[in-house]
């Protein structure tokens, strides 16, 4: 209500500055896009350059001495002494928050401790692991989340809405892993129709693959569909007490069109806000998820890594996943703006 | 006249039922969690190797786990830790939270607009990253499970303050309070503090549940409470529910008891969190 309000002013006040001129508004509009283009693009750096410094943090947390964290008891002092080189401990903090910033713009995030090699090459091989599992368990959670939080709400108050928020709020109680482990003992210990585990190459064996991730992005999925259907419920109710939908209704618009044209429309740009929120979620919760399943993805490498006490691989994989995450909301951002123009005079 | 009446004496009876299932939910943790630190039917990490993977019977209510050990006395156990593990994550959080919001609210200006950009980046780190860069700090453990989900918290409760205070702040009372000469610390304590409690309260009832999935799901990763090798080593619902996946096809009752138990515990708290909520603001629904 309030951005309409703030919508409407801002309009008149365009319009008495132009006097009535198409071209001078079209300007004005264009400008007040750039704007928000450039502010979007801008708050997302920052978020950026926030989490990177919090993830460089890591190192600094540690009580005591890291070089010793990470050798443990045993160590010979010419390790210990090119150790702290390599992680730069010899530095002060900020003098190397800067140069970890120059390598992290030409893509290098450093060398990980524990299995030799480049932390970028690791992160990029598991990419292709993670990835299907997090957009295929997006994509089956919208098709679960959207007709049933929109059917939810057409229906409020009869049995089938009170049974769908009952177990939305049970399905938000549960833990995921919970119910992977749950999925395996119905679907593959009991019924035995899909494995418990594992994960196969798409080149290898694109059937046994398929397979492998039915009942990880069904976990994911289902998950994620619990806290989604209040979302897409609350947001088709909150739409369908706005004037104009009662407009379109007292003009004797059929039910049915005021759904499609007016109630659905409006509900689904706040939707599109959903899936950037739920990418996120879905990437933490993947973690989880690979290892109920023994996936060799993100989140196994980040586990092994903390494991061996490998600074570089763990701060490389959160540092990915957090960029990810930003850089998916972005977009979500400037594709609502594009989809409602209100939110352009926000 | 006669629709609302029959509408405000119906909706107060069906939002009792969160309540009271939450309330139970909740007082029945605690009573566990008490009789947990005391007294367990058996010894929850002492192994016995005569009764492994036993099926629920009469001597082991809910079955007994790989290494013999009982799993209702476990889960007792597991109480303590998760009502531990709320409690402490809870108050790293909103106090934090109170603190950085308060100032935010209050002060205003440029400390304003840094304090909410650093939490707005905090809050698109998911909990289980702050997880991975604690624990490998600290070693994981149940302070750094604790702390992760603590921090992560932060954002929800500094907001609702920053909110409660700036709605609050310009009004005539707080001048009032101002004119007689209180400091501005005595303001925010006595005048604005207890004006706000009711959302915070709402949400540090959330944030507990939240905490207690969170630690589960961080222990079942490796990243929290470690395996019990001495009697007085911490139990975690989660480490149960590790250990018993690698036994699923020779005994699924390991399996389901510990993920029951948080699903219903969790359950219980939101549905106290909602309850509490429509109690407050009862135009809310």
């Amino acid at each position: 209500m309030a951005r309409a309000a703030s919508l409407s002013h801002k309009s008149r006040g365009l319009r008495s500055t132009a006097h009535g001129s198409s071209a001078c508004f079209a300007v004005t509009l264009w400008a007040v896009t750039l704007n928000f283009l450039i502010r979007r693009v801008l708050t997302a750096l920052l978020t950026l350059v926030l989490s990177s410094a919090l993830v460089f943090s890591a190192l600094l947390i540690v009580p005591g001495d890291p070089v010793q964290l990470i050798l443990g008891l045993n160590y010979e002092p010419t390790q210990y002494a090119l150790l702290k080189t390599q992680l730069g401990l010899d530095r002060p903090p900020l003098e190397r928050f800067v140069t970890w910033w120059e390598a992290l713009l030409r893509g290098d995030m450093g060398r990980s401790l524990s299995l030799n090699t480049g932390v970028t090459e690791l992160v990029v091989t598991r990419l292709p692991v993670t990835m299907p599992l997090v957009i295929l368990s997006s994509l089956v959670s919208l098709l679960i989340a959207i007709p049933a939080g929109i059917f939810a709400a057409r229906r409020k108050g009869t049995v089938f809405d009170v049974l769908t928020v009952a177990l939305t709020q049970t399905g938000l109680a549960i833990p995921s892993f919970w119910l992977g482990l749950m999925l395996i003992l119905l679907f593959a210990v009991t019924l035995g129709w899909l494995p418990a585990n594992g994960w196969t190459a798409w080149s290898e064996d694109p059937v046994k693959a398929a397979r492998s991730l039915v009942l990880p992005v069904l976990t994911l999925a289902l998950g994620q569909a619990a806290g989604l259907v209040r979302m897409v419920r609350g947001s088709v109710l909150e739409v369908m007490g706005l004037d104009y939908v009662r407009t379109a209704r007292s003009k004797g618009l059929l039910e049915g069109l005021v759904m499609r044209r007016h109630i659905l429309r409006n509900a689904y740009i706040n939707i599109l806000t959903l899936v950037g929120i739920q990418f996120g979620q879905l990437l933490a919760g993947g973690i989880v998820v690979e290892t109920v399943f023994a996936i060799p993805g993100l989140g196994k490498l980040g586990l092994d890594a903390v494991r061996s006490t490998d600074f570089p691989l763990v701060q490389g994989v959160v540092l990915v996943i957090a960029g990810l995450i930003v850089t998916v909301n972005l977009i979500v951002d400037l594709l609502y703006g594009t989809l409602d123009p209100r939110i352009r005079y926000d | 006249m006669s629709a609302i009446s029959s509408d405000s004496q119906k909706t107060p009876r069906k939002l009792e039922a969160n309540l009271v299932f939450g309330l139970s939910v909740t007082v029945l943790l605690v009573a566990c969690a008490l009789l947990g630190l005391v007294w367990t039917p058996y010894d929850a990490v002492e192994q016995n190797f005569d009764v492994q993977l036993q099926a629920p019977s009469a001597a082991y209510w809910l079955g007994t786990d790989n290494l013999g050990r009982d799993t209702l006395s476990r889960l007792l156990r597991g109480s303590s830790t998760s009502l531990l593990v709320g409690v402490v994550s809870v108050a790293i959080g909103s106090s934090l939270g109170l603190l950085l919001g308060a100032l935010a609210g209050w002060i205003g200006g440029l400390l304003d607009d840094v304090v909410m950009r650093v939490l707005d980046a905090l809050s698109a780190f998911p909990t289980i990253l702050l997880a991975l860069l604690i624990a490998t700090a600290l070693r994981p453990n149940l302070w750094s499970a604790m702390l992760a989900v603590g921090i992560s918290s932060i954002p929800t409760f500094a907001r609702l303050t920053r909110a409660g205070v700036l709605s609050v702040k310009n009004l005539e009372y707080i001048d009032g309070a101002r004119a007689l000469g209180a400091r501005d610390s005595r303001i925010l304590w006595r005048h604005v503090l207890p004006n706000i409690a009711a959302p915070l309260i709402v949400q540090g009832t959330f944030a507990f549940g939240v905490a207690i999935l969170a630690e589960a799901a961080l222990s079942y990763l490796g990243l929290g409470i470690q395996p019990a090798v001495r009697s007085s080593d911490m139990i975690s619902w989660g480490v149960m529910l590790r250990d018993a996946q690698t036994f699923i096809y020779s005994s699924p009752w390991a399996t389901i008891f510990p993920g029951v138990t948080i699903a219903v515990t969790v359950l219980g708290l939101n549905l106290l969190g909602d309850g509490l909520r429509d109690r407050a603001d009862p135009r809310g629904r």
